[in-house]
C-alpha cells in the first residue's frame, strides 16, 4: 500500500512538472508572437510617419500628380486612427504598400525631383523601412509557426485547449508585394 | 586569367627576383655543404673521442655537431623566408593595384586576434595567434580588410602518474575577411557550420535551441541554408533583416565556391567571413622560378577570389539608409 502511494505521488509530481513546463512554454511562444507583431507595428508606424514628408517633397515638383498624392494621403489618414491588429488595418496597410511604388515612380517623370537630396534620402529611408517590415514579418511568421505547432501538437494541445490558447494567423503577403520594389538610387 | 599588360609590367621584377632566388639557393647549397662536411668531421671526432676514451672531446664534438641545427632553428631569416618576403613586397602590391588603386598590402602584419574573438564563430581561448598578409582598402563603395590567420588553444593534460604535458589545438586556420556591411545594425548574428543538426538531426536542433549561450537560434525559411548552417542571434528581427532570401543564397553560393568550411558573423554593421584553409596564401614557392607565370596567376586568382566576395555578397549595393 505505501509503495502504491509513493508511485502515485511520484506520477502526480511528474505530471504537475510537465503541465508547468508545457504551460510556460506556450506562454513564452505566445509572447514571442506578440513581440514579433509589435516589431511589425513599429515599422508600419515609421512608414506612416514618413509619408507626410514624402508627399510634401513630391508635391513641390509634381503637383500635377494629384491623384496618387491624394490616395496616399487618404490612406495614411485612415491608418493613423488604426491602432490594433485588426483585419481593416492590415487591408489598409496592404493598399498603402501597393500605392507607395506608384508614388516613387512619379520621380521618373520629373528629373528635378529624382535629383532632389531630400527625396533621395526619403527614398532610401522608405526602402530601409520596407526591408525592416519584411524582416519583422518573417520573424512574426516564424514565431507564429512555433506557437501554432505547440498549440496543435500532442501533448501541449491538451494544455492549450484547457487554458484557451488559440492558433494565430500568419501574416500573408499579396502578389504585388512579392515583386521587387521599383526603387532606383 | 592573368592580364597580359600585368605580365609585361611584372616581367622585370620577376627577373630581378629570379636572380635573387638563384643567389639565395646557391648560398643555401653552399651552407648545406659546409654543414654536412662539419657534421662528418664532428662525427669522426666523436668516434675518435670514444676510441681514446676522452669524454671532454666527445662533449665538445656533440655540441659542435648540434650547433648548426640549433642555429638554423632559431634563425628567422632562412633563404626561403627572405625570398618569399621579397616576392611579396615586389609582386603582390602590383597585383593588388591592378584591381584598384585604393588597395593596400602589408605582408608583415595582419588582423588583431580581437577581430576573430569578437566574431563569436569559434569557441575556446586564443592562446597562440599569428596573422600576416593584410590586404585593406575600399573596393567599390565597401571598406574591407582581410588577412591569413592562425589561432590555437593551449591544453594541459595531466597523466595518472602526476606528470603533465601541454599541446596546442587549432581553433581556426585560414583567411579572415571583414567588410563594411551595406545595412546598419546594432546586434550580433552569427552563422556557423551546422554540425549538430547534420549529424544528430532533430536531437541536434533541440541541443542548439537549448544551448547555454544567451543567443537564440534563428529558424530560417530556406531549407538548404538551414541544413548547412546554424544561425544564432540576440535579435530575431535584425537577423532576418540581414539574412534576406537573396543574402542566404549568396552565402550558400560563396560556401560552395570556397569548397572548405565557411562561416559568417555580423556585428557592428560589418560582416566577418572565416574561410578555413591550411595552405599558405599569396606566397611563392622557393623551389619554383620567380619567372613562372603559373605561380603568378595562382596568387592573382587568390586575390581576385577574395576581393570578389564583396560583389558576391552584393555589398556595394547601397539602396538603404547607410551610404
Amino acid at each position: 500500500m505505501p509503495s502504491f502511494l509513493v508511485i502515485s505521488a511520484a506520477t502526480a509530481f511528474v505530471a504537475v512538472i510537465l503541465i508547468i513546463f508545457l504551460f510556460n512554454s506556450l506562454i513564452a511562444k505566445r509572447n514571442a508572437v506578440d513581440f514579433a507583431f509589435s516589431c511589425i507595428d513599429t515599422q508600419l508606424k515609421k512608414r506612416c510617419d514618413l509619408i507626410p514628408n514624402l508627399i510634401a517633397t513630391v508635391k513641390g515638383y509634381a503637383n500635377h500628380e494629384a491623384g496618387v498624392l491624394r490616395e496616399v494621403t487618404e490612406l495614411r489618414n485612415q491608418l493613423i486612427n488604426q491602432q490594433s491588429a485588426t483585419n481593416d488595418r492590415f487591408a489598409l496597410e496592404t493598399q498603402l504598400t501597393e500605392k507607395l511604388p506608384a508614388l516613387m515612380a512619379v520621380a521618373e517623370a520629373y528629373p528635378n525631383l529624382k535629383a532632389d537630396q531630400q527625396f533621395l534620402h526619403l527614398q532610401r529611408t522608405l526602402t530601409e523601412i520596407e526591408e525592416q517590415i519584411s524582416a519583422a514579418r518573417r520573424a512574426f511568421n516564424a514565431a507564429t509557426y512555433e506557437y501554432n505547432n505547440a498549440v496543435q501538437s500532442f501533448p501541449s494541445n491538451l494544455i492549450a485547449g484547457t487554458f484557451q490558447f488559440r492558433a494565430r494567423d500568419f501574416f500573408h503577403i499579396n502578389d504585388t508585394e512579392r515583386q521587387n520594389p521599383a526603387v532606383s538610387v | 586569367m592573368l592580364p597580359f599588360d600585368l605580365v609585361e609590367k611584372l616581367a622585370p621584377s620577376q627577373h630581378e627576383l629570379e636572380q635573387y632566388r638563384q643567389k639565395l639557393r646557391a648560398g643555401q647549397r653552399k651552407n648545406r655543404l659546409i654543414i654536412v662536411s662539419l657534421s662528418l668531421i664532428f662525427i669522426a671526432l666523436i668516434a675518435f673521442a670514444y676510441r681514446i676514451q676522452s669524454p671532454e672531446l666527445a662533449i665538445c664534438s656533440i655540441i659542435g655537431l648540434c650547433s648548426p641545427f640549433i642555429y638554423a632553428s632559431f634563425c628567422n631569416n632562412s633563404p626561403e623566408t627572405l625570398y618569399q618576403n621579397a616576392y611579396k613586397q615586389m609582386i603582390n602590391p602590383v597585383l593588388l593595384q591592378h584591381f584598384s588603386s585604393e588597395l593596400h598590402y602589408d605582408p608583415d602584419h595582419g588582423l588583431p586576434s580581437s577581430d576573430l574573438a569578437e566574431s563569436k564563430l569559434f569557441t575556446g581561448s586564443i592562446d597562440r595567434y599569428s596573422s600576416t598578409d593584410l590586404v585593406s582598402g575600399t573596393y567599390g563603395k565597401t571598406k574591407f580588410r582581410f588577412s591569413q590567420v592562425s589561432a590555437e588553444e593551449l591544453h594541459k593534460q595531466t597523466s595518472s602518474r602526476g606528470g603533465s604535458r601541454t599541446y596546442y589545438t587549432i581553433i581556426f586556420q585560414g583567411l579572415l575577411f571583414i567588410a563594411d556591411f551595406n545595412k546598419n545594425f546594432s546586434g550580433h548574428t552569427y552563422v556557423r557550420t551546422d554540425f549538430a543538426e547534420k549529424h544528430l538531426g532533430n536531437l541536434g536542433r533541440f541541443l542548439q535551441e537549448h544551448n547555454l549561450s544567451s543567443d537564440e537560434v534563428v529558424q530560417l525559411e530556406n531549407p538548404e541554408f538551414e541544413k548547412a548552417f546554424a544561425v544564432y542571434t540576440n535579435n530575431q528581427v535584425e537577423a532576418r533583416y540581414i539574412l534576406t532570401p537573396a543574402m542566404m543564397d549568396n552565402l550558400l553560393d560563396l560556401r560552395q565556391r570556397c569548397i572548405t568550411e565557411t562561416q559568417y558573423s555580423f556585428h557592428d554593421s560589418s560582416i566577418t567571413v572565416a574561410i578555413a584553409n591550411s595552405t599558405l596564401l599569396f606566397t611563392p614557392n622557393f623551389k619554383c622560378p620567380a619567372t613562372n607565370n603559373e605561380q603568378l596567376e595562382a596568387i592573382y586568382n587568390q586575390l581576385d577570389f577574395f576581393l570578389s566576395i564583396i560583389n558576391d555578397l552584393d555589398l556595394n549595393t547601397r539602396i538603404w539608409s547607410k551610404e
